[in-house]
């Protein structure tokens, strides 16, 4: 797990059964959505964070979690810093996914 | 076509099932993730930057309309009503969950066809030419070797945690159609003097962060020996090949490193202490396979049709279809029928469940049941009666399958990029989505004549961007995407790398950028002269100065 | 660290010798390859059997001259996706016609066990913990093989017009 980051920041996985991208909430749940991603900011926060994330993935949850970076958007909420990270919470921007609804 | 015996008919059932049991250990946690990986991986399944995908071989291109029909099935059941065909000859499905994986690989396997090494460090989904047994110029079917080829490298005992992953190409051709000189073993039928049936081998070539055009190994290889020689050549890579540094591993390096001329005596040694008649299997063997492929009931007929001829003369819009989409076929009065995948501002390669099934249907009714797909991320009718054609086209535009536009400038290769995948640095979709609308207009393509753009989300290059006239290359620098733009790349059997032509462009200046190659290469090129022929004459300047006097 | 053979878990009876220790003169020993090349003759006196452990970046070749007095070679499996060994247990078997023990130490896992067996692999030493039923299992899940000339344990298309066949334990 990448540790040498700044900022506040929150934990996401893939979801073993699905795949789909989460993000670990408030009551230790992983959710789909992630304004619901819990946001942690001082060092033990961050370290507990990282711990029930892995605890996560050993449970077989979720797969390879990580802590990403995010920032406030506008005074409303979090998105993550990394372009990556963002098309992975934005999902595809283009392609048939966008079209058909499975 | 192949069709399964009760030996494969079982082994790709045990195959299902073992990775059934898999799945549940892994559900289960008995496995951990770095266990599985490699065992999900090897049965085609990876953990992308959404979800699950399934890429599921197609192998050597060859479909039929039942097998079609099924994809579709997959597309609707398990997945959202689409998949993506790939450069490799595969199909993609993005949204399939882990748990569902072993009921697709059974509706697979109810249709002959699974989801065996279609990734990881193993020998790949072998990929052919996507004429093979119709093409005019063709010497030898490629698809009986490639079958054999297919059916020796699954679960290969010794072959199957390589240093990195391996792909065989096939052509029996000589025009090459399955770039065999970008694949760690090219494969080219020939015949010698005497009507024997052997190969010219080539190894080492690849694209990636470091493209190499493959060496040749052996100029004459007789038929019988291939196994026996393709056993050789996977020895020495997976005893040789590095595996310090997973950049550095695949064959074309140690290749490099080397020499040719050393690495093609290791193999030789190595060949010459095989017992060949101990691996290789009995001759019956090919000519088992090679009756799968026998040429079906042509019917016999004039090579003109009337039909067709009167067609063209009278309707413009079929005509300008036609002559990019129809190719000339073996048996006179039969043709080869291309399909675009490329919709101008469409996704390269992507098929609905719905245009898959009206292709199925049109090669039941209209070409002996037979689909190809290409590694151009195309489909092909390969043997449609000239009669029938323009019944094809009118079927094909109710299913907006009827782009006039193969080989031209919309017929886009493009990866799935960071749309979709985890290893991508960039977007390419919405590239190919913005060239292809720009330059889509038919007189504005027919303008511009033959053209191939090929783009890629990162240096793995699944996008073959070395290989295009117009290579583009997505990259990400300071959380920007950017694009690389390589000139002169070529797969064919003149097969060249192509040349970085300076610093990358933004995604907002990348379309104007290969507009304004295009129109550097209009003004420069001289009566009849391709983009290729023209960048090969006059060099990357011109198109620099033009490119980056703007700048 | 259990060790399977024949499908059962059987006592080791042999011993790696590693340190520049003399060699006792008793006991089956397994030897690294360099201090076999060095003691050479010198291990004919001994009463017990020689085995030697090979690296995977070895050329087998270095010991085609000792064969005939090894009872078992090891073969190393760093990780599991770390895949040298299958080839040379594939050349020891089949270039320098070896007949003894040949034994897969390492990331030894089931997942792997029926390929390793087909290149003639025929003892597994494996880390605690591991299930042995699923080590008992795993050669059923793929009884048939495409390829010629590969070891047992599993139904090749070439050797028979049946797809069905019993598998042997590994």
């Amino acid at each position: 797990m990448a540790r040498k980051i700044n900022g506040p920041r929150i934990a996401t996985a893939n979801r073993l059964r699905d795949g789909l991208v989460v993000f670990l909430d408030g009551k230790g749940e992983w959710t789909r959505n992630l304004c619901g991603a819990r946001v942690v900011e001082n060092d033990a926060a961050i370290a507990t964070l990282e711990q029930d994330a892995v605890a996560a993935a050993k449970a077989n949850i979720v797969v390879d979690p990580y802590l990403i970076e995010v920032e406030t958007c506008n005074g409303h909420g979090f998105v993550p810093v990394k372009h990556r990270e963002r098309m992975r919470m934005k999902g595809p921007t283009a392609g048939n996914s966008l079209i058909f609804h499975g | 076509m192949y069709r399964y015996d009760e030996f494969d008919a079982r082994f790709v059932r045990q195959r299902v099932s073992q990775f059934r049991n898999q799945v549940e250990r892994r559900i289960e946690g008995e496995l951990s993730e770095e266990e599985f990986r490699p065992l999900r991986l090897m049965n085609g399944l990876y953990l992308q930057l959404h979800a699950y995908m399934l890429r599921v071989a197609i192998p050597y291109g060859t479909l039929n309309s039942a097998q079609m029909r099924q994809l579709a099935a997959i597309a609707e059941k398990y997945d959202k009503g689409y998949g993506h065909f790939t450069t490799r000859q595969n199909i993609q499905y993005n949204w399939p969950k882990l748990s569902d994986v072993p009921d697709i690989l059974d509706d697979l396997a109810d249709v002959e066809m699974h989801a065996i090494q279609t990734s990881g460090n193993c020998i790949r989904n072998v990929t052919a030419d996507h004429w093979a047994g119709v093409a005019a110029d063709e010497v030898a079917d490629p698809r009986p070797y490639a079958e054999l080829i297919r059916q020796w490298s699954s679960l290969h005992p010794e072959f199957s945690f390589l240093p990195r992953k391996f792909k065989i190409a096939v052509t029996g051709a000589a025009a090459d159609r399955a770039a065999i000189a970008f694949h760690d073993i090219g494969l080219r039928i020939k015949k010698n003097d005497a009507g024997e049936t052997g190969f010219e081998i080539l190894a080492g070539g690849g694209m990636g962060r470091t493209p190499l055009i493959a060496a040749p190994v052996r100029d004459w290889l007789p038929g019988e020996d291939l196994l026996a020689y393709l056993e050789a050549i996977m020895r020495v890579y997976n005893l040789h090949g590095r595996r310090d540094n997973k950049y550095k591993a695949r064959i074309k390096i140690l290749v490099r490193e080397l020499g040719a001329d050393e690495f093609t005596r290791q193999v030789e040694e190595e060949f010459a202490r095989i017992d060949a008649p101990q691996v290789v299997p009995p001759e019956q063997e090919l000519a088992r396979i090679s009756a799968y492929f026998a040429a079906p009931e042509y019917q016999d007929l004039p090579d003109d049709d009337p039909v067709h001829a009167k067609a063209i003369a009278e309707d413009a819009a079929f005509a300008a279809w036609a002559s990019a989409s129809v190719e000339r076929h073996r048996v006179p009065g039969y043709a080869i029928v291309n399909i675009s995948l490329k919709p101008v501002g469409g996704v390269p390669g992507d098929a609905t469940a719905e245009q898959m099934r009206a292709v199925a249907d049109l090669a039941e009714k209209y070409s002996l049941d037979e689909i190809r797909v290409t590694h151009e991320q195309n489909l092909v009718l390969p043997n449609v009666r000239k009669k029938d054609i323009h019944a094809v086209w009118q079927q094909l535009m109710e299913h907006a399958l009827a782009s006039a536009n193969i080989g031209k400038a919309t017929d886009i290769i493009s990866c799935p990029g960071l749309d979709y995948c985890g290893l991508a640095t960039a977007r390419s979709i919405p590239i190919a989505q913005e060239i292809s609308t720009r330059l889509g207009d038919d007189a504005r393509q027919n303008e511009i004549g033959g053209l191939k753009i090929k783009i890629s989300g990162c240096i793995n290059a699944c996008g073959h961007h070395h290989a295009g006239h117009i290579g583009i290359l997505g990259l990400e620098k300071a959380g920007e995407e950017f694009y690389q733009v390589t000139l002169g790349g070529s797969g064919d059997e003149n097969a060249s790398i192509g040349e970085i032509i300076g610093p990358g462009f933004s995604g907002e200046e990348i379309t104007d950028t290969v507009e304004t190659i295009i129109d550097t290469y209009i003004g420069l090129r001289d009566d009849g002269e391709t983009f290729l022929d023209a960048y090969r004459r006059i060099g990357p300047e011109p198109f620099k100065e033009a490119i980056y006097a703007t700048h | 660290m259990p060790l399977i053979r024949n499908g059962d878990v059987i006592a080791d009876s042999w011993v790696r010798h590693e340190d520049d220790a003399p060699l006792p003169a008793d006991g089956d020993l397994i030897l690294p390859l360099e201090r076999l090349l060095h003691e050479g003759t010198q291990l004919a006196g001994r009463r017990g059997l020689t085995g030697v452990q090979l690296a995977n970046t070895a050329d087998v070749e270095e010991i085609e001259s000792l064969l005939s007095c090894l009872a078992l070679v090891t073969l190393e499996f760093p990780a599991f996706t770390d895949g040298r060994a299958y080839s040379q247990a594939r050349q020891l078997r089949t270039k320098l016609g070896y007949s003894g023990e040949l034994r897969a130490t390492g990331n030894v896992l089931p997942d792997q066990a029926a390929f390793m067996r087909r290149v003639g692999f025929d003892s597994f030493e494996i880390a605690c913990g591991q299930d042995i039923e699923t080590w008992k299992n795993a050669p059923r899940a793929i009884s048939l093989a495409y390829q010629r000339g590969y070891e047992g344990g599993a139904v090749t298309r070439y050797e028979t017009n049946s797809a069905c066949g019993a598998s042997p334990a590994i």
